[in-house]
């Protein structure tokens, strides 16, 4: 009995640090069940599909789960993903450059997340409410500029579509079926290694620990907790953005409800892979482990034709094993 | 780490470059083992007058369909008792909207029929871009073959390109124009014409006195839906009336508030279209809250369930636009079947199932069938 006490004393204090194990084992468990139990699991195509369709949402993924280590939520990316693809695509029908119509999408969404930022360091008001009110204002804007419609583009598509989300034809017909691959997995790979970079190696990822961890005292050392916060609701913004335009640019159509509920898995992802709702704690790698593993979850029931009802249910119960799991690692219980 | 960082970023740079070099994806074609329908393309016919009550327009492709020709191929080996393993992939779900589980129903007694496994998928709630992730997934399982809706031929080309160049038939159901006009080279669409089903509905209303029109659409985005709103809005213009479109969503309190706040804002709007009971049961709720009486405005609807047959019966709604739920599944299996185990293929592009109208003359008739088989 002792001895189980100190084996678990020190799994505790090696993994204490490390906020992605418990996502790292749970990708790993899953992918051996379905490995053994989902026929064609191991497959190009099974591969590729989990790849490709994590990556848009894990971008945003990304900023989310910076934004919570920050010590704050943003429930409203999801409705700021479909403004950013209205603004993009209505701008590119509209004739503008499409260069210039990213960026003003991207802008449009960046500012969404200043006004986040800025009404929750300003006014006090905690950002589950804040946002949950933007949410559904960022919605009603999506509604109105697409007219309650959907918006589709429908020119001979330029080339920033092929740099933003083209096929990788040279290895989809390598296999048949042809698989999904797109360079949505690597914009999603750059921008997890830097955003993890940014976040372990940079003054400016410290001050993000320090703010959501205790405000407080990081204040006290110097830390501009109010910029450090509007700077990580801005980034979500942004990522937000980049990630709508990335869809649009494969999809080339955006409708009223696009990315309801994307808020609520890129919290869970971003809570599977160790990030805590307190803050302070949690990495970006994790949560991309995270949004990988809630894929690869929906791609295996498929496989194995099962009804995805179940889906939400496996979810929730992973997220409440994970959130155990990262609660007792982490030290807090 | 920093050494690592940079080989990790030259890795992508280089990737994506070699991408942009590659040469484009080859068109699709349709499997080898499967004859290609050689009917002439089908032609919806062209809206004229309103159909007698009784009976439902059919909207039979208006040139006389060549004979198949004989696969090139060698013909695959028929077995009845092959066992099959089929995903069906639709837009909507029976979880949220009761009309799909009379789909549901029709491909579940059909699969239980003819001893098949069925797997049904579908998002939780309407998004055609998780829709279209479900087709790519479906693919992944190498099922024997794919039933789906075509709700947007554009959104949906490339994942359903994609199972039929894996070899995996696909038939449509419930959505879609034929492969013909979708340019998607999957075997038949099993449905209803839904611009026919619009327009007449439209001139129906206006016969019965309706001035100006709104189409009352739960799912924008939906070209099915969209259709049948077209359908509508050219009716009413043919007479050189007015119809607008108003797009709610599949929650029945939130649609509500939204016709509430549309029939305030335009008093003079008088004849109401729903597309089925997501958009007829939020309908029913505002009439009832606001006092309105059955006959004080027109009510059309697509589809039927017992509120709205039972609303044909005291007057509140003027017709329902029947497409045969029930059959659109259990035929969807049934075409995979015959295809799969006695190497029979559908012979026309589009399989029409409807639009039937169905009113006061006639609801007796299909009222035990509402939201069961029809």
């Amino acid at each position: 009995m002792e001895s189980r006490a100190t084996f678990l004393a020190q799994l505790r204090y090696r993994f204490a640090d490390i906020p992605e194990v418990v996502s790292f084992v749970s990708l790993l468990t899953l992918f051996i069940f379905f490995s053994i139990a989902a026929g064609n699991f191991l497959t190009p195509m099974s591969i590729a599909n989990i790849l490709t369709f994590a990556s848009i949402t894990g971008i945003v993924v990304i900023g989310v789960s910076i934004l919570m280590i920050a010590g704050e939520f943003d429930l409203s990316v999801g409705s700021n993903f479909a403004v950013a693809s209205y603004v993009f695509v209505l701008s590119l029908k509209a004739g503008m450059n499409p260069i210039l119509s990213m960026l003003t999408a991207l802008l449009v969404s960046a500012g969404f997340g200043l006004i986040n930022g800025l009404i929750v360091t300003r006014t006090g008001i905690p950002s589950f409410i804040t946002t949950l009110g933007t949410m559904l204002a960022y919605r009603g804007i999506a509604r109105a500029i697409g007219s309650g419609t959907f918006a589709t583009y429908t020119g001979a598509p330029p080339a920033l579509f092929g740099v933003l989300n083209a096929p990788l034809d040279a290895i989809n017909q390598l296999f048949n079926p042809a698989s999904t691959l797109r360079v949505s997995i690597f914009w999603f790979i750059l921008i997890a290694i830097v955003m993890q970079v940014i976040l372990r190696r940079t003054r400016y990822g410290n001050w993000i620990f320090a703010t959501g961890g205790n405000p407080g005292a990081a204040l006290s050392q110097g830390v501009p907790t109010k910029w450090v916060k509007v700077s990580a609701f801005v980034l979500v913004g942004l990522l937000t953005g980049f990630a709508s335009v990335i869809q649009l640019a494969y999809r080339l159509s955006v409708d009223p409800l696009r990315g309801v509920g994307m808020e609520l898995i890129a919290v869970a992802a971003c809570v599977i892979g160790g990030a805590q709702l307190s803050g302070g704690y949690g990495s970006v790698l994790g949560a991309c482990v995270g949004m990988l593993l809630i894929q690869m979850l929906e791609q295996g029931l498929v496989l194995m034709h099962l009804p995805i009802e179940i889906f939400q249910a496996v979810t929730g119960l992973i997220l409440i094993i994970a959130v155990i799991s990262n609660t007792y690692l982490s030290g807090q219980k | 780490m920093n050494k690592f960082i940079r080989s990790a970023m030259l890795v992508v740079v280089c990737a994506l470059m070699l991408n942009a070099c590659a040469p484009a994806t080859p068109p699709p074609t349709a499997p080898p083992t499967i004859p290609p329908p050689t009917t002439a393309p089908a032609q919806a016919p062209q809206p004229t007058a309103v159909p007698p009550t009784a009976v439902p327009p059919t909207v039979a492709p208006t040139k006389a369909p060549a004979p198949t020709v004989a696969p090139t191929a060698a013909a695959p080996a028929v077995d009845p008792n092959k066992k099959l393993k089929l995903v069906m992939v639709q837009h909507a779900l029976c979880a949220w909207d009761s009309f799909w589980c009379v789909v549901q129903k029709g491909i579940e007694t059909a699969a239980k029929q003819m001893n098949i496994e069925v797997t049904v998928l579908g998002p939780d709630k309407f998004d055609l871009e998780k829709t279209a992730t479900l087709i790519d997934q479906a693919t992944a399982a190498k099922p024997d073959g794919i039933g789906l809706t075509v709700t947007d031929a554009k959104l949906f080309k490339d994942p359903i390109n994609r199972a039929i160049k894996a070899g995996i038939p696909v038939v449509a159901y419930n959505a879609g124009s034929g492969p013909d006009k979708d340019g998607i080279p999957y075997l038949t669409y099993i449905g209803q014409d839904e611009y026919q089903g619009g327009y007449l509905g439209g001139l129906r209303m206006i016969a019965a006195g309706g001035k100006k029109g709104v189409c009352i659409n739960q799912q924008v985005g939906h070209a099915g839906l969209d259709l049948r709103c077209k359908g509508f809005v050219d009716a009413f213009a043919s007479k050189n009336l007015k119809a607008a479109v108003l797009g709610i969503t599949d929650d029945p309190a939130q649609s509500q508030t939204t016709i509430s706040d549309y029939a305030t804002a335009n008093p003079d709007v008088d004849a109401f279209l729903t597309l089925g009971p997501n958009g007829a049961n939020p309908f029913y709720a505002w009439l009832k809250a606001s006092g309105k009486k059955a006959g004080d405005v027109k009510h059309g609807t697509f589809d039927l369930s017992p509120e709205i047959v039972t609303h044909i019966q005291d007057g509140s709604t003027l017709f329902g636009i029947d497409q045969q739920p029930f059959l659109q599944g259990y035929n969807a299996v049934m075409s995979l079947a015959l295809l799969l185990r006695q190497n029979v293929s559908p012979a026309l592009p589009v399989t029409a199932t409807g639009p039937g109208f169905v009113d006061k003359t006639n609801v007796a008739f299909v009222k035990a069938l509402a939201g069961q088989y029809r």
